[in-house]
């Protein structure tokens, strides 16, 4: 009996027969009753045979038209069993609640967090339940399904007046508003926030403490204040109380460090940190609304832009629960050449993560060799695919061309010199005293922080959490490999890095098994119906020109369901949770990411360091803020 | 020069021109080395990292550094509203002219230099240390927290690494039996080279004068990733082309002290010092000596990473104060038996000096590396980690 | 510009149907002149400084250390060892804005984003610059239809550089990064906007609202709103600003830069009345 039977069985046992379950192709999920979410979640993370340690995502579904409308998706993962399974529970009331599940899970925070905030649904019991994503002083849940998507239409010369009477700063614009103001009436547009006499008194608020996060293993911690929207700063509003001692600095959204638009709000005293917030958004694009309103092969570009410094990993995510949800395998061929992309790809991270730090930190050389040894590998995406960054080269079904002649000898070549490089970079940083000085005991996770607070991928080995998808749940052919998963214990600045590195040489073993193991064969999935066709066949086949046609104009449809489909990414565990409903576009598409999740526990570990440690253990997390904010 | 100007002028009116002339010919000096070392630094932080420098602004991008010049000069003049715009102006002008004043005292060749004063040393030390005032004061007066950041670590770090710097000096100041720098240089070319007599005092000296520069590793004060620009983070045009320009002339003349220290300065090897070819070739002479001081700073620039600021200051006073301590104890119980046995034996200082020097400096250096590297945390933390391999 | 006709058909004008046209030199100094510029009996004296002045420019550039999103891993390739753009001078990246010349917009520009974006450019120093890479800065580029996107980074900011791609290659950037210095090449002192008379205005910056809010339009919206209870149509807030076109010549794109004010004292839209008469015709 599988694990998801035995948790099944367990569930009911609990919660009587009524429950429905779910199978799609290997996802099992269960409907819940609302009230007993919780129970049920500390059912799951308590019995010791069960033992679903992680809630690893957190979205919900707008089924508009239906009622109840709102349903919350929990996708749960054993790390013990090496098992997922997926709870679903509809949100009751007006407005539509759910209760929270932070006291089982408290890496559960900011998923309920950001499902608020795109959707509107409460979580009864949250801490600190704010806006993540959206700014603090917006008032509508985007992600639903009756907001608009934006009201922006690409111009030309004969419609360009149209569009600039559309802004709504135009008193013209204020038309188009009128229509969107009467389908929600809450909406706040344009004319009317200024006119609101609580707009600039919500603009001044001062930070005040809303409650804690419990930890998970009882260690008290401090509490999270809420951070006001970001008002022009003057002086009567200055956030400084001269009797506390301590200094609220900004560090953030420009960053002189190159990890993108972060904010940390950073209470100071002196230089020794009290308090970090982190606050992010600044790059929020609505890429999954976006993906919405796509067909599946037009959306998949949108996921490279995602997770930016790894986009093939995206693209795999993606294609990945695609092919979840169409019960569909993709030719060895096509296994086996993603996995030697996949690898490069990591090593490409690596390198990124590593210069960055390396550049925060004062030593700006092995910035340069370590991006200089990403430019080759761009050259080899660029040989393969055509694109340097953004190749959208793993789709759903294979691969989008064949690999081209050359591809072996191009890889092998670049596998074969990037060690010596590696030991370089290595000798210059890390037989450095200062570089050890600055990282060894740093930003310590414990490694009792790690599974209640979602943190996976690099952070959590480096804390001692032995844990990669790749070997524990593997993917592709990821089982047919040897390889070594490096784990570390002190979970500081330094163990991070060296996992970094352990890592990349790790790569270079796993892409040149697979590079040995390329077979002949498909590229792409034979499935008509997915893959579209070679052009000489549709000259002759009438079925064929129809596959052809249907594919390149609508798309190819998926039938109706939910999947949930993780890989290990350099930053963690990246999923794709997908609901179908039958067409060609996905009805629902969300991206969990592993950083957006292990951000939840960076605050912790910054406590009673210094700002050049502040800096140091940014630089370790590694954070991508297009895949934090999407 | 003012003999020969007298013959036409009153003798004080002479003497004016003199150092009216001898002054321009300093900062002139200055300031063009100071444009050399940037075009330097771009080209070989360029290699460093495996690339090409500058290369478009004239040939090998020689006129780079002119290009930069007349953009700061055309840049807007920025003064923040909520700034203290007396301060705030200040702050950059008192930067320069402790860069420029201690040049007067560098010599070039025997009895050229500025002014020989005879506590030249004193003097370099006294007058350099008051830029940390302007650094305070441009950082405060921003009215920025970043600013307010950048100056507090570079009033602590300045004044941390005067102590090592100075004390380091001491046992040259022993050896020489003076503080004019034109005494040292002549006692190096009849005792040999201080670089070999005291080792040990050059190491904590360069990283001392690093230290006072503001050079990586030792850059906390305008710590990129860390505080934006720290002290200078508000200044903008000709204000900002004060810090950058002194910042450079401080490098150079680091550089120039160090050679002049330990180096010998302008004097020539195993020629004596007060031959008077030094007045020609002396200049050349110190200016080569110097950039290969200004390359290894730039070299430590490409490479190294920054130090954080509790270990910067734990380095300053637990590390460095205690080693010239211990070297000048050293040098004060060894000079005294070297000379008795050169007259005793009638050898020439020189060849037991150099010898007993370096022995004593390495039993010392090795003494001390023995004990950092014991109780170094490193070796803890390797034994701590354990690499659980793959079941 | 007017070469190629929208519809297929040459129309007798020459306008070919383009109603937005480049303006001629003339036009431009007339209108630069009607402001107040540096116009001295040294023109020709300055002329002569003209090239020093740009020479040092062009090649003394410092971008701003910001980036946005991928874009800027770009950036980042294009800066390092393979590209260099120290190679121009421009390699020496600043953090603070007050030291930058150019600032490189590199990614989506969001509405959270877009006011720290402008408070950033009202920082800096004249004379400063602003690429605009990529065509998520460049008119919103993929995400264009995005809730929480701003549809290029030149609804608020005067872009002198638009460098398309997604992301763009190096390559293209420094194709961009050369048209900069052909711009640079081509300015003259007499001209120039920082040294224009009167003082220079800062870009406003956008308030954070759930539609980004122009704050040059907060008293009509104002108005507007008090006066339709809550909710202004189009009809009641007919504040059409008419014949701001003799000002500029010519319409040409909306440029933040230039004075707000019309000849009646209101704020300018961006296009007269004149000019949509003349698009819709």
């Amino acid at each position: 009996m599988s694990h998801a039977d035995l948790t099944f069985d367990k569930l009911r046992a609990q919660f009587g027969d009524g429950l429905q379950r779910e199978d799609n192709h290997g996802h099992v999920s269960i409907l819940v009753p609302t009230e007993q979410i919780v129970a049920a979640a500390k059912l799951l993370l308590t019995d010791p045979e069960l033992a679903y340690t992680q809630v690893v995502d957190i979205t919900a579904v707008d089924w508009w038209g239906r009622s109840p409308r709102f349903e919350v998706v929990y996708q749960f993962l054993s790390h013990p069993n090496h098992a997922r399974f997926s709870l679903r529970t509809y949100a009751q009331g007006d407005p539509p609640t759910v209760p929270s599940l932070t006291s089982v899970f408290p890496g559960a925070n900011w998923f309920e967090r950001e499902t608020y905030d795109m959707f509107g649904v409460r979580f009864e019991g949250h801490p600190d339940l704010r806006r993540i994503l959206m700014p603090h002083n917006f008032n509508d849940h985007p992600l639903r399904r009756d907001f608009p998507l934006g009201y922006e239409e690409v111009a030309f010369s004969h419609n360009a007046h149209e569009i600039h009477k559309r802004k709504s700063f135009t008193p013209q614009g204020l038309a188009l508003a009128a229509e969107a103001k009467q389908q929600n009436p809450d909406i706040l547009i344009g004319a009317q926030s200024v006119s609101d006499p609580d707009y600039k008194a919500r603009w001044s608020q001062p930070i005040e403490p809303t409650g804690g996060i419990r930890q998970h293993t009882g260690v008290a911690l401090e509490d999270v204040a809420t951070i006001g929207p970001m008002a022009e700063p003057t002086p009567s509003e200055d956030l400084d109380d001269p009797f506390s001692g301590t200094m609220v600095m900004n560090i953030g959204p420009h960053h002189p460090a190159t990890h993108g638009v972060l904010r940390l709000v950073t209470e100071l005293n002196g230089e020794r940190i009290v308090r970090v917030m982190p606050d992010i958004g600044f790059l929020h694009t609505g890429i999954e609304k976006t993906m919405e309103s796509k067909s599946y092969l037009k959306a998949l570009p949108c996921t490279d832009r995602t997770g930016y410094a790894s986009p093939l990993h995206c693209n795999m995510a993606f294609s990945g629960c695609i092919e979840r949800l169409l019960g569909l395998d993709a030719p060895p061929k096509a296994q086996w050449a993603r996995v030697v992309l996949l690898e490069l790809d990591r090593i490409s991270s690596h390198l990124l993560c590593i210069g960055s730090a390396s550049l925060d930190m004062g030593a700006s050389s092995p910035f340069l060799w370590a991006v200089d040894d990403r430019e080759q590998v761009y050259d080899i995406m660029e040989f393969t695919s055509g694109a340097r960054m953004m190749t959208s080269f793993i789709r759903p079904g294979g691969l989008a061309y064949d690999l081209p002649q050359g591809f072996d000898r191009v890889v092998r070549r670049y596998l074969d010199y990037l060690p010596s490089r590696l030991d370089m970079i290595e000798e210059v940083l890390v037989g450095n005293p200062i570089f050890l000085d600055r990282t060894q005991n740093v930003g310590v996770l414990t490694k009792a922080d790690v599974l209640p607070y979602n943190v996976s991928g690099p952070h959590a080995r480096a804390s001692g959490i032995d844990w990669d998808l790749r070997r524990d749940m593997p993917y592709l052919i990821y089982d047919q490999l040897k390889f070594d998963v490096p784990v570390r214990t002190t979970g500081d600045v330094y163990a991070r890095f060296m996992i970094r590195f352990a890592e990349m040489r790790e790569s270079l073993k796993i892409a040149r098994q697979a590079l040995d193991g390329i077979p002949a064969g498909r590229w792409m999935t034979a499935d008509r119906k997915v893959a579209p066709p070679p052009k000489e066949e549709i000259a002759i086949s009438m079925e064929s020109l129809i596959h052809h046609f249907k594919i390149w104009t609508e798309g190819f449809r998926t039938p109706p369901g939910q999947a949930y489909f993780a890989i290990e990414s350099p930053r963690g565990e990246m999923g794709f949770f997908m609901t179908s409903d039958g067409s060609a576009k996905p009805y629902r598409c969300h991206e969990r990411s592993g950083v957006f999740a292990s951000l939840q526990a960076m605050p912790l570990v910054c406590k009673d360091g210094l700002i050049s440690d502040l800096i140091a253990i940014i630089a370790s997390w590694d954070p991508i803020l297009g895949e934090i904010d999407r | 020069m003012a003999d020969f100007l007298s013959q036409f002028m009153p003798a004080w009116l002479a003497l004016i021109i003199q150092h009216v002339v001898v002054g321009a010919v300093l900062v002139v000096f200055a300031l063009t080395n100071m444009l050399g070392i940037t075009w330097i630094e771009r080209k070989v932080i360029g290699r460093l990292q495996d690339r090409i420098g500058a290369n478009r602004a004239g040939p090998f991008g020689l006129l780079q550094p002119l290009a930069d010049m007349v953009k700061i000069l055309t840049k807007e003049d920025i003064t923040p509203t909520a700034a203290s715009r007396v301060i705030y102006n200040l702050g950059p002008l008192l930067v320069v002219p402790p860069a420029l004043l201690v040049f007067a005292v560098l010599p070039f060749g025997a009895g050229v230099s500025g002014s020989d004063l005879n506590i030249g040393l004193l003097y370099i030390f006294a007058v350099a240390s008051t830029s940390t005032l302007g650094i305070l004061i441009a950082g405060w007066g921003s009215n920025n927290k970043y600013s307010l950041l950048g100056a507090m670590r570079a009033v602590a770090q300045m004044v941390s690494y005067e102590v090592p710097q100075a004390l380091s000096i001491i046992g040259i100041v022993m050896l020489s039996g003076s503080l004019s720098l034109q005494q040292i240089v002549q006692r190096q070319s009849e005792i040999g080279w201080f670089v070999l007599l005291q080792p040990l005092a050059f190491v904590i000296f360069l990283i001392a004068a690093m230290a006072e520069v503001n050079r990586t590793p030792f850059d906390l004060p305008e710590a990129e990733s860390e505080i934006i620009a720290g002290h200078h983070t508000e200044y903008s045009g000709l204000k900002f082309g004060m810090f950058y320009l002194a910042e450079y002339i401080n490098v150079f003349f680091i550089s120039a002290l160090a050679a002049t220290l330990f180096l010998g300065g302008y004097q020539i090897p195993f020629v004596p010092a007060n031959n008077p070819v030094h007045t020609i070739l002396g200049p050349f002479v110190l200016i080569g000596k110097t950039f290969a001081f200004v390359f290894l700073t730039i070299w430590l620039r490409g490479t190294l990473p920054r130090v954080r600021v509790d270990h910067l200051m734990g380095f300053a006073w637990k590390a460095l104060v205690p080693l010239c301590l211990l070297n000048i104890f050293m040098t004060a119980v060894l000079m005294p038996l070297v000379g008795l046995w050169s007259a005793n034996l009638g050898i020439s200082e020189a060849y037991i000096a150099i010898p007993v020097m370096l022995l004593a400096n390495a039993v010392l250096a090795g003494l001390v590396l023995w004990w950092a590297g014991r109780s170094t945390r490193r070796r803890e933390t390797r034994l701590a980690e354990q690499v659980v391999p793959a079941q | 510009m007017a070469d190629t006709p929208s519809n297929g058909h040459a129309t007798p004008d020459g306008t070919n149907g383009h109603h937005l046209r480049l303006m001629t030199e003339e036009e431009f100094i007339k209108g630069e002149t009607s402001q107040g510029i540096l116009v001295t009996s040294f023109n020709k004296l300055l002329d002569l400084v003209n090239p020093l002045y740009n020479w040092g420019r062009r090649y003394s550039m410092w971008p701003m250390q910001f980036g946005l999103a991928c874009c800027a891993i770009e950036f980042i390739s294009m800066a390092a060892s393979r590209f260099d753009f120290d190679r121009f001078g421009w390699g020496l990246t600043r953090p603070s804005p007050r030291q930058a010349d150019v600032m490189i917009v590199s990614g989506t520009v969001t509405k959270k984003m877009v006011p720290q974006i402008v408070r950033l450019y009202n920082q800096m120093a004249e004379p400063k610059y602003i690429i605009s890479m990529g065509c998520c800065a460049n008119g919103g580029g993929p995400f264009k239809e995005g809730y929480n996107v701003v549809s290029g980074i030149d609804q608020y900011l005067p872009v002198d550089v638009y460098i398309p791609g997604c992301p763009p290659t190096p390559q293209a950037f420094l194709h961009g990064l050369m048209k900069l210095q052909e711009k640079i090449d081509a300015e003259r002192l007499t001209q120039v906007a920082w040294y224009r008379r009167g003082p220079s205005e800062e870009v406003p910056v956008p308030i954070l609202g759930p539609d980004i809010i122009d704050p040059r339009q907060l008293p009509e919206l104002r108005a507007a709103a008090q006066a339709s209870g809550g909710l202004a149509l189009a009809e009641a807030t007919a504040t059409e600003t008419v014949a701001d076109e003799g000002e500029h010549g010519a319409v040409g794109a909306f440029h933040p830069e230039w004075p707000r004010k019309t000849k009646k004292g209101k704020a300018a839209t961006p296009l007269s009345a004149a000019a949509r008469a003349r698009i819709s015709a």
